[in-house]
């Protein structure tokens, strides 16, 4: 019925509760561990489970195209992860020392240069603000030091407020810029990985399955051969007695 | 130095800086860029693992076709669930539509904070987990299962 209910739109009290939205009101941005793991989890757990449930292919058959899945998640999370956060660091580290820019250009991916100019502008209007200034250089950008500037600057004088504005903004464009630059970089690092992290799968996943089938085997034949005989002596015994 | 400048050209080229800013300023178009890059991502390595697997000598002939199938259709159903779920989450009616629902008592910077994160996690949960790990594998065994039965 509270599905019903939900799909009509009449939610549930405790649903729809005051504690959930401020739950989601207090949320910081989903990081990228909990991106990875989810990503894990998924390839490594939960499609294997869907193909053994849903597919009517013979055991054998499916377990051998399921388990390629946890394979693959194992190579990625061994290897593409490492190299896309490392990749991702230097891509950082480079672009604050300038070396995606041109010169006398305004358009800058170099964060650090623009935090720098702006944390000493605030510095030299609203010295007495030292708590922001802290926060900006040990956290660095974020939509919550945004709204925060922004409900700050609402406060100031009107010409103070024009300059603080422009150099934050300057700042935010080219922590923005950075972080998109980032992105695409990852992309294009992790497209260029595939052809190698299929290949290592492609290499290591039948090897893993054929001495697991392998194993299987010789395990059903121990139990085979070490079954009868002792099925079949105890066949002959109760024979006998009967005879006897 | 050669190289920086090679590089500076390329990110300051005119292509590259208008694909930031857009990515900055326009959030739908973010989200469908990124989309589009995931899908691309995954629909190339499906591909690579159906070729891959057709040349591999070490994997039993009754399995290889099987499998060589699944890559197949994993491959086409993962375009079809995650753009199909991506196109969803992203569009301002769904996101109106469960915020009002969720948030109707929350106002200003929390109901905005709310909403942004509400738009992550569903995009997180519906998206990569729902669509790409529930819905994928499930429509692949379908279309490879009708394949053999033909």
């Amino acid at each position: 019925m509270n599905g019903i209910n939900a799909i009509k739109g009449n939610y549930p009290q405790n649903f729809c509760g005051a504690n959930i939205a401020k739950r989601f009101a207090k949320m910081g941005e989903i990081g990228e561990g909990a991106s990875i793991a989810c990503d894990f989890l998924g390839k490594a757990i939960i499609v294997p489970a869907v193909i053994m449930s849903v597919s009517k292919e013979p055991k054998e058959k499916k377990e051998f195209s399921a388990f390629k899945n946890p394979v693959a998640a194992v190579i990625q999370l061994a290897l593409e992860v490492p190299v896309l956060i490392g990749g991702s660091k230097v891509v950082e580290k480079l672009a604050d020392k300038g070396y995606f820019d041109k010169e006398n250009s305004a358009f800058t991916y170099n964060q650090k240069k623009m935090r720098e100019s702006f944390v000493s502008l605030f510095k030299k209007l609203q010295p007495q603000k030292e708590e922001f200034i802290e926060k900006i250089n040990k956290q660095g950008y974020s939509k919550h030091l945004a709204e925060d500037f922004h409900e700050f600057i609402k406060t100031v004088d009107p010409s103070v407020r024009k300059e603080l504005g422009a150099s934050f903004r300057k700042f935010e464009n080219a922590y923005k810029n950075q972080f998109h630059l980032k992105n695409r970089l990852c992309f294009l690092t992790a497209l260029i990985l595939t052809p190698l992290l299929c290949g290592i799968e492609n290499y290591i996943h039948p090897k893993i399955m054929n001495k697991v089938y392998k194993y299987e085997h010789d395990h059903e034949k121990i139990k085979t051969h070490s079954l009868f005989p002792s099925i079949s002596k105890f066949a002959l015994e109760t024979k006998m007695k009967g005879a006897r | 130095m050669k190289i920086q400048k090679i590089v500076s050209d390329i990110t300051n080229s005119n292509f590259v800086r208008n694909h930031i800013r857009k990515s900055s300023l326009n959030s739908k178009f973010l989200a469908r860029t990124l989309l589009i890059t995931s899908v691309s991502k995954d629909v190339f390595a499906y591909g690579l693992r159906v070729f891959n697997t057709l040349r591999n000598d070490s994997i039993p002939q009754d399995k290889k076709n099987y499998t060589a199938k699944m890559d197949a259709a994993s491959g086409i159903a993962t375009a079809i669930s995650q753009i199909g779920a991506g196109f969803l989450v992203s569009s301002e009616k769904f996101q109106d539509f469960f915020s009002k629902k969720l948030f109707s008592k929350l106002k200003g910077k929390d109901l905005k904070n709310a909403k942004t994160a509400f738009g992550a996690l569903s995009t997180l949960i519906l998206a990569s987990v729902f669509a790409k790990r529930i819905v994928t594998p499930y429509i692949a065994c379908k279309m490879s299962g009708d394949k053999n039965k033909a």
